[in-house]
């Protein structure tokens, strides 16, 4: 698949499921892979410019994010690449190509917004009863090899990594969590992420 | 040698004792940090710059993406580190949405002080407080250099072995 088509087709989101199934079908497929065997290679390769107008938001100090030399003397390559920058920043893959229709439709509501991001290379979801809306719990990152200036990212698998059904305040559904991991330009292990949501049917007003 | 910046005092993990807590810092979120936020870590969604998309979402109004929120724990941390320090791991479960127009506060404490496959550890537990109440918990796992070897920022294989 062209990188672009992969692009359009990890966009789709949205209501999810099919009434066949059960939560003990979702249960059943933990540790397989949804990600269609794709990999996401980042847009864009880490450069100078990039990490100061990520470090410049928060106002990170640490010269190892903005100085070479210092950078070096602790052992580094070059400029460093704060860790919290891997999972989004330079790891997007890019939101839209030559021949794609247009990003911002006038009439675009806010069911629209999944529409905008890349993340993950996704193909597919786990089999499961019909949800309407997920939303983000929990996050756990480990670290390996260093991210500096002039690297570049990819992103490959989406394993189902765990499945809680359980009902809650706003709704009944699923506690769920995928796993990926993060390479480097050189297939270095950079970072490998579980992502957990609860993806649920809102309880109905009275 | 002169360097463009100045190198910050190290943290050694000689030096530090459970139930240390590391400097906390104040983030104002104003709507222009917001805006910044949204473009720094690509995530476009309206759900992260826009009053009337947040607001529908059950927020105060455009709030921070998670990816933002952590971000709040690497300036915290590595203010305080130094150099030669690495994050291993980090661990966090968002529980209150920071909104646009807060000032959310970020400190943390060494929860656990120990060795691990060759590694000098120490598990920081983080919190961000929103002004209603707590906002973001979890656990930063930091490798420190050590006293006997200064500036020997710790690495570690694919196992998590130090190399």
């Amino acid at each position: 698949m062209p990188a672009s088509d992969s692009k359009a087709a990890s966009r789709k989101r949205g209501p999810k499921g099919e009434s066949k199934y059960t939560w003990d079908d979702t249960i059943a497929a933990i540790g397989k892979d949804y990600s269609g065997g794709k990999i996401l290679v980042a847009d864009e390769t880490i450069d100078e410019s990039s990490l100061a107008r990520y470090c410049e938001i928060f106002e990170f100090g640490n010269p190892i994010f903005w100085d070479d030399e210092i950078a070096q003397r602790a052992g580094y390559r070059a400029q460093v690449a704060p860790w919290a920058s891997i999972k989004d920043t330079f790891s997007y893959g890019g939101s839209w190509r030559p021949g794609e229709p247009t990003r911002f439709p006038l009439d675009m509501d806010k069911d629209a917004r999944g529409a905008n991001a890349v993340r993950v290379p996704t193909e597919g979801d786990p089999p499961m009863p019909p949800v309407s809306t997920t939303f983000f719990t929990d996050m756990t990152i480990e670290f390996f090899e260093p991210v500096c200036k002039g690297d570049n990212i990819s992103v490959m698998g989406r394993r189902l990594a765990s499945v809680s059904p359980k009902v809650t305040s706003v709704g009944e559904g699923a506690f769920i969590s995928f796993a990926s991991e993060y390479v480097n330009q050189r297939g270095e292990l950079v970072a490998r992420a579980t992502q957990g949501s609860y993806t649920y049917n809102p309880k109905k007003k009275a | 040698m002169a360097t463009k910046y100045s190198i910050p005092a190290q943290v050694y993990w000689d030096d530090v004792n459970e139930g240390d807590e590391i400097p906390s810092v104040d983030f104002n979120l104003t709507i222009q940090r917001m805006i910044i936020a949204a473009g720094g870590n690509r995530n476009f969604s309206p759900l992260h710059h826009n009053t009337t998309v947040g607001k529908a979402a059950g927020a105060g109004d455009m709030f921070l993406q998670n990816g933002s929120c952590l971000m709040l724990w690497e300036r915290v941390v590595s203010d305080w580190c130094g150099i030669y320090a690495r994050v291993k791991k980090v661990t966090f479960r968002i529980t209150d949405f920071h909104n646009a127009g807060e000032k959310i506060h970020v400190g943390g404490k060494i929860a656990r002080k120990y060795q691990e496959n060759g590694l000098h550890l120490v598990d920081l537990k983080m919190q961000s407080d929103t002004p209603r109440k707590v906002g973001m918990t979890g656990t930063v796992v930091l490798a420190l250099p050590t006293r006997a070897n200064l500036t020997g920022t710790p690495r570690w294989n694919a196992q998590g072995i130090a190399c």
